[in-house]
């Protein structure tokens, strides 16, 4: 039978207009992450609960394609949360700063004018970029929160050469994690001769290349329970930095503004008891 | 038709802390639980979260208990779904503002074998 004819220029110029309302939590990074991560492991724990009694090859194969969808899932989540942070930085510091931070987010004109719309110049500097790199993720917030008119001191992650760092492992975990997306989302989940050169470099142990990732229900659970560990730690990191550049700029200049208002402020979006020029805010 | 009990936050809480405070739980379609704990959590951490809303919930479960022999499931053996070592409740806020809505409450086995595993080796 001939495959119909169908109008695809008009079907799938309609798929744009298929979108629900944002939920709440939006406004939250740390809690997006959450509720989002959980909803990725929560959608790989039904599948392999629920499909059990069917036919054991094909399921092997499905359950395989979606735990590596999954992972795929769960970094890209932990990305968004790490703009969304960045964001919410850029707001807080917009207005009360002269230095040239905001250029460390590549600014051009074809972004600003694609989220003129946006509601906040956060999103607006920082929704655009891609965030799956340390490297650039450090450059980017050492930058955005630095010191007034200083060089930046902030690390969000330790350098490679900080062996003796308590956090390196942290930073060799999300180094492979953003390998094996790559991997994922660019070759199917095929490690390639390259991408094995590279793992092997970042893991300190061979890597088989030309083989395709066959990922366990554990090797998703333990990407989960990592990324969970890493953006509460990141959160907490970057929302006392916040608040110390802040504080900075308050002692500077007292009548930017009230630092119980800013307090409480980081401390509902950040989920973190904040403490801010002698003021502190709890989230509720 | 189901079996259906009606019970405090409070009351589900101290269920979870006396019967299964070291199984791994996984919340299903409640946003705020959801974005508030890291999940799968204990039984204790998701108890405290329980505590801190508080209201009143329902839980329905299939008709009769499904509750096997070797599980002592207490007052919530009639309204529990799961196989093997799975534990599930199907629940609906009482209050007000979030009424109807039904979330599942998971033990979830599938994390719990995981942390096995990865203890083992």
């Amino acid at each position: 039978m001939p495959a119909p004819k169908l109008d695809f220029h008009r079907l799938i110029s309609q798929i744009p207009e298929h979108l629900g309302d944002m939920p709440t939590e939006s406004a939250r990074p740390i809690e997006h992450f959450r509720f989002d991560a959980s909803g990725y492991w929560n959608l790989l724990r039904y599948f392999e609960r629920k499909t059990t009694d069917g036919y054991p090859a094909p399921r092997e194969r499905h359950v395989l394609r979606l735990r590596s969808m999954v992972v795929l899932g769960l970094v890209e989540t932990f990305e968004r949360f790490v703009k969304e942070t960045a964001a919410i930085c850029v707001d807080q510091l917009a207005g009360r700063v002269l230095d040239d931070r905001f250029a460390a987010l590549s600014i051009n004109s074809r972004s600003i004018v694609a989220h003129f719309e946006e509601r906040t110049l956060g999103k607006a500097l920082c929704e655009a970029d891609i965030w799956l790199n340390t490297g650039e993720i450090n450059a980017r917030f050492g930058r955005l929160l630095s010191d007034p008119f200083k060089s930046p001191s902030f690390k969000l992650f330790p350098e490679p050469d900080q062996k003796k760092d308590p956090d390196q492992w942290r930073r060799v975990a999300i180094d492979i994690l953003w390998q094996l997306r790559h991997s994922i989302a660019h070759n199917s989940g095929v490690i390639t001769r390259s991408d094995a050169a590279k793992l092997r470099l970042l893991r300190r142990g061979a890597v088989d290349g030309h083989k395709v990732l066959q990922l366990t229900s554990g090797d998703v659970w333990y990407v989960k329970l990592f990324l969970d560990d890493l953006a509460s730690w990141a959160n907490a990191r970057i929302a006392a930095r916040l608040a110390e550049v802040l504080a900075t700029i308050h002692a500077d200049d007292n009548t930017l503004f009230a630092p119980s208002g800013v307090a409480d402020s980081l401390a509902q979006v950040f989920r973190e008891t904040i403490t801010l020029a002698g003021a502190s805010g709890t989230p509720r | 038709m189901s079996e259906t009990l009606d019970l405090t936050a409070e009351e589900l809480a101290k269920w979870l802390v006396e019967r299964a405070p070291d199984r791994l739980w996984s919340v299903d379609g409640e946003e705020q639980i959801e974005e508030t704990l890291s999940l799968p959590c204990p039984g204790t951490e998701l108890a405290a979260e329980l505590r801190r809303r508080g209201g009143r919930l329902r839980l329905s479960g299939p008709a009769g208990s499904v509750a096997d022999n070797d599980r002592d499931l207490g007052t919530l053996s009639p309204v529990a779904y799961g196989e093997g070592d799975e534990i599930a409740f199907r629940a609906t806020w009482l209050d007000a503002d979030s009424r109807g809505r039904e979330w599942f409450i998971v033990t979830d086995v599938l994390a719990e074998a995981a942390n096995r595993s990865a203890n083992a080796s």
